[in-house]
């Protein structure tokens, strides 16, 4: 057996599965050891320059198209994904350029742009966040969907259903995928809460049973009042002082009932859009850190 | 004595064979199912075999399902009339095949029953079923994900002339209209070969 062809299988751990699966030929090569040819540029270097060169020229009425294609290429060509084919500055590159553009607001592939990109972020739902306040891809069910994953992901049962209902209601494109979805999504809450309910109690008081309890007080034994050997259950006195130490409750999946208030209507639950908001929220802006430069130590000067 | 034990070791018999082929598609269709996430997780257990360790589906529905393709899959291999075996995954919502693997088979039809058995070290055999078994649970590495519900079926294609049992039907091959292909090992007992592949929607 041609050894190229079977590539693939040496190297699956340096491959990082895409959504969309990926091409055989595009990945066969780019696992292929890089020949170092002297002075010219590999094939994916002379492709990059090109893609490079068609977005600074090009003039017809469709410039998402370039970088649609520019996109795919690079996930496709940089097959271990993280900073190799820096992936994340392209996507942040093309969203920034055309976050204005109202021809693009619900256009799908654009959207799905950003859902990579928001997949790639620590804090998907500030992106989603973000879209929803300039109603970036209101029209489109792609776009509640991915929202209304990352909540579910989060654990935001609630707010995730709002969006599904939201979307629905808004009338996104196609509405028949949002309903379905949404039915898969309630499915899966459902099946979480009976599931998880029942071992979560019998967990719990097993728990609470066999552990000792932090400075609890004892009952003493015996005429002289000896402290007990086993230390759990009826040898400890009842009676709780301080901060009693509790198992910590497993983090909530679906929410066993909901409180009605009369001033938190739905529409609360997501803001309506107010455009106010204009600059998404990029990690290297969110999470940015007092660094300084490094320079020379013997020229630092003390200040004032 | 042990020269004897050596060599039906060795010895391969077109049953023997029918049976070895069986029993790997019996674990490649399983190891799909479970990769593909076709039935959800827990309803698979572990066995170890071929020196790996494979899932194999607790699902009685599933296994009577499956024993009962593969008791006539073997009788198919025996009187070599297989060409193929298919297992199609199909979305459940929108009836649109996505995945599609392929085994083809090639019978040595000049064996019968009766006929002297071959020579294959089943140590050889093993190991080239392994290497299969393996690429299938590779293939995370570029198949797309599978978002949808999803539930397959088995094709086996067979001689133009034979009879259909009551159970089965015909049907059309399931292609997928614009589709990427990855031919995966092969391996072969000497009377059966069987050529692996994998074809899946192109990403654009």
């Amino acid at each position: 057996m041609d050894p190229m062809e079977n590539s693939w299988e040496l190297s699956k751990e340096n491959v990082q599965p895409l959504r969309q699966g990926r091409k055989i030929a595009n990945l066969t090569a780019a696992l292929q050891p890089v020949n170092g040819q002297e002075g010219g540029l590999t094939r994916v270097q002379q492709e990059k320059q090109a893609f490079e060169a068609e977005l600074r020229m090009y003039s017809g009425d469709d410039p998402f198209s370039v970088w649609d294609r520019y996109i795919k290429w690079t996930e496709q060509n940089f097959p271990k994904g993280g900073k190799d084919g820096s992936l994340s500055t392209l996507l942040e590159r093309c969203l920034l350029f055309f976050k204005d553009d109202k021809r693009y607001s619900n256009d799908h592939r654009y959207l799905q742009a950003w859902i990579k990109f928001a997949g790639m972020t620590n804090q998907p739902v500030d992106i989603y966040n973000f879209l929803h306040d300039q109603a970036i891809g209101a029209q489109v069910s792609l776009f509640w969907e991915a929202w209304a994953w990352e909540l579910e992901q989060e654990g935001d049962t609630k707010k995730a259903d709002a969006v599904y209902m939201e979307g629905i209601q808004k009338q996104a494109q196609p509405v028949e995928l949002l309903v379905r979805k949404q039915k898969e999504f309630q499915a899966r809450v459902a099946r979480a809460t009976l599931e998880g309910g029942v071992p979560q109690q019998s967990a719990g008081m097993s728990g609470t049973e066999a552990q000792r309890v932090t400075l609890g007080g004892l009952r003493g034994q015996g005429k002289k009042h000896q402290a007990p050997v086993s230390r759990t259950g009826a040898s400890t006195k009842v009676y709780s002082t301080g901060l009693g130490v509790k198992p910590c409750a497993p983090p909530q999946v679906g929410q066993a009932f909901s409180v009605f208030s009369e001033d938190n209507p739905q529409d609360q639950v997501i803001p309506a859009p107010t455009g106010e908001w204009t600059n998404p929220p990029l990690p290297r802006v969110t999470s940015r850190e007092n660094t300084h430069k490094p320079g020379k130590w013997t020229e630092a000067k003390i200040e004032g | 004595m042990a020269g004897v034990l050596q060599a039906a070791k060795n010895s391969i018999t077109l049953k023997g064979s029918a049976e070895i082929v069986s029993e790997f598609f019996s674990y490649g269709i399983n190891s799909i199912l479970y990769q593909r996430g076709i039935y959800p997780p827990e309803t698979f257990s572990r066995v170890q075999k071929y020196g790996l360790t494979l899932l194999v589906t607790t699902d009685n529905e599933l296994k009577t399902y499956l024993n009962n393709v593969l008791m006539q899959l073997k009788d198919w291999l025996l009187d070599k009339t297989v060409e193929k075996l298919v297992v199609v995954v199909t979305s459940i919502d929108t009836q649109e095949v996505l995945e599609r693997w392929q085994f083809d088979i090639e019978c040595d039809k000049t064996m019968t029953e009766d006929s002297k058995p071959r020579e294959k070290p089943l140590k050889e055999i093993n190991d080239e079923i392994k290497a299969v078994i393996r690429q299938i649970t590779a293939s995370v590495t570029f198949l797309p994900l599978l978002e949808e519900n999803c539930s397959f079926d088995l094709l086996i294609y067979t001689d133009k002339d034979l009879q259909v049992p009551e159970t089965w039907e015909e049907s059309g091959p399931h292609f997928i209209a614009k589709s990427e292909e990855v031919r995966l090992r092969s391996f072969s007992t000497s009377i059966h070969k069987v050529d692996a592949m994998v074809c899946y929607k192109n990403a654009d």
